[in-house]
């Protein structure tokens, strides 16, 4: 077998491995069942059921945007966090795995738990209210893969960044302004500042493409604009949260 | 990797956290196959050293060799080379034993992870407790749940950071028979400890730190000698004539209180041979012997003087 494929092959057996231990060990913490599942699941089936079902293009792909940010972010953090708490986190740091491999699988348990999160809170409100139409599939798979995939690199990074108390403090502020800001309220409904600070967010460019894929629509920026920034919040925010773990976890 | 020369070289290893110096500038080397201890207060550098030789911190190229792989330039393959236990539990809660271990194997390339895990599930005698969380368990047990990741998978070097701290006396009876063994096999140990007379008993070379820097380096008698760190002989005797007490003198400071005689000495089994074979030349009758042990916690305490800061790195470590 060559060289770099074996190497592939045992990197991703340690990726799926420290995946498969913090779901385990984490899935039924409280934070994650609250911040990652409960929450955003009631947030959706609440506000969805009132604001016209699932059918409504002024409020669904919001919800989905924010169950998403609710659920993406949850697990790296609480995985990460209990991992420093209870010293677990020296076993992975001194087994001969690439840092790269194990923020990998921090960052795939929150890509997990947000799909889940977003496909049980779609569930409950189809359920409750019909169908979702799908007017771009292959966008909504898009809004579904980049945000989790920002949001859990998101969770990652202010969790590599601060102790785990303050880690939940920070992510909290920056979860809650991004309810408001990028998304629930359209950007028309923001005054002048605040509207011009949603853009900072990633949130308004997952929106956006949620908006396309289910209605065609967009508010915030155009479909490709909004594609492009999400890739780069994604990647940027993983390439960061890698730097950090370079400093922070081998001084 | 080398196949000889010392298992583990450090050359002027200087490592610093922010503004604060943990390590500066300390050169040892260790033999194969030999048990080394690292002493010191609280502060010392104690776990920078054992992580510097673990593979767990940067280091510049050329200060840290392990089995002739430089750990400034291949941290992984350090890694492999060494399993590495430290002071607090590093193994997840929630998780059975089993589990645990699987995932040590897994991660730790251990060849074959059910044969890994049984294996070391025999070893360290954690076999009825497998499918208990870690958790759950006693801290003994905990202790060599512990042991047994760092250890599944089978490496050169052990690296054991404070190894009997809360142990009762069975555990650390039976920790010392283990790394007793596992040099027997030719696995290189290192550990760290404040517990002094451990660290005499069991090692062939010791290091002690203080503030950052080494205090002192060699066998337990070389630094016993260097430090002044000695033992005192009391002999209660029929008589004590001029020829014994001349000849006691050399080997340290002598005070005779009536037949009894008080022997400060940092050679306390040269200086026993001594006054045998003087009092069946002399006709003196050895009515009693003992010997203090050394005062190793005075030094220690002169050490204890000067420590540093533990790690503030973010890892969990202290």
């Amino acid at each position: 077998m060559p060289v770099l494929l074996r190497r592939g092959l045992m990197g991703l057996r340690s990726v799926l491995a420290v995946l498969a231990k913090d779901f385990r060990e984490y899935y039924s913490k409280a934070p994650t069942l609250s911040w990652g599942l409960l929450f955003p699941v009631t947030l959706v089936a609440l506000f969805g059921y009132y604001s016209g079902g699932i059918g409504s293009y002024r409020i669904t792909p919001s919800l989905l945007a924010v169950a998403l940010m609710f659920s993406a972010t949850t697990m790296p953090h609480v995985s990460l966090s209990f991992d420093r708490m209870n010293g677990g986190l020296l076993l992975l740091l001194s087994s001969p795995v690439r840092l790269s491999e194990l923020l990998l699988a921090k960052m795939l348990g929150g890509f997990v738990l947000g799909l889940v999160g977003v496909g049980v809170a779609v569930g409950v409100l189809s359920v409750l209210t019909g169908g979702v139409p799908f007017v771009h599939p292959w966008w909504v798979v898009a809004a579904l893969l980049l945000g989790a995939a920002s949001f859990s690199a998101l969770g990652l990074l202010v969790s590599l960044l601060f102790d785990p108390v303050q880690a939940v403090a920070t992510l909290n502020f920056l979860r809650f302004t991004m309810i408001f800001l990028g998304g629930m309220l359209p950007r028309a409904a923001l005054p002048g500042a605040l509207a011009v600070a949603a853009y900072i967010f990633p949130i308004a460019y997952i929106g956006d493409l949620f908006r396309y894929g289910l209605f065609n629509i967009h508010d915030y920026t155009t479909p490709i604009t909004a594609l492009v920034a999400s890739l780069v919040y994604a990647l940027s925010l993983a390439a960061a949260s890698v730097m950090v773990a370079e400093k922070r976890l081998i001084p | 990797m080398g196949s000889s020369g010392p298992a583990i070289v450090v050359r002027g290893l200087r490592k610093r956290y922010g503004n604060v110096w943990a390590l500066r500038g300390i050169s040892l080397s260790v033999n194969r196959g030999a048990v080394f201890s690292v002493l010191g207060p609280n502060g010392a550098g104690k776990t920078t050293l054992l992580r510097a030789i673990s593979g767990m911190l940067r280091v510049p190229a050329r200060t840290v060799t392990v089995m002739g792989v430089d750990a400034g330039l291949d941290r992984r393959r350090v890694k492999r080379l060494v399993g590495y236990v430290p002071e607090t539990g590093f193994l997840f809660p929630e998780l059975s034993v089993e589990r645990n271990l699987a995932l040590a194997a897994r991660l730790r390339g251990a060849g074959g992870v059910r044969e890994a895990v049984r294996r070391a599930a025999r070893q360290f005698g954690l076999e009825a407790v497998l499918g208990r969380p870690y958790g759950s368990l006693s801290k003994g047990l905990r202790r060599r749940a512990d042991l047994a990741a760092g250890l599944i998978h089978d490496p050169e070097v052990v690296v054991l950071d404070e190894p009997t701290s809360g142990l009762d006396i069975v555990s650390v009876s039976q920790l010392r028979d283990l790394i007793r063994l596992l040099a027997e096999r030719g696995k290189t140990v290192v550990l760290a400890t404040h517990n002094i007379q451990e660290a005499v008993e069991i090692s062939d070379k010791i290091a002690l730190l203080r503030g950052g820097e080494l205090a002192a380096l060699g066998s337990p008698g070389e630094v016993a000698k260097r430090l002044g760190v000695t033992s005192e002989i009391v002999a209660l005797l029929s008589s004590v004539p001029q020829q014994l007490v001349n000849e006691l003198s050399r080997h340290g400071k002598l005070r005779v209180v009536g037949k009894r005689i008080y022997l400060r000495t940092a050679d306390p089994l040269g200086a026993i041979a001594t006054l045998r074979s003087m009092a069946e030349r002399l006709g003196v009758e050895v009515r009693s012997l003992g010997v203090r042990e050394a005062a190793w916690e005075d030094v220690f305490l002169r050490l204890g003087a000067r420590g540093g800061e533990g790690c503030p790195c973010s890892c969990g470590g202290g």
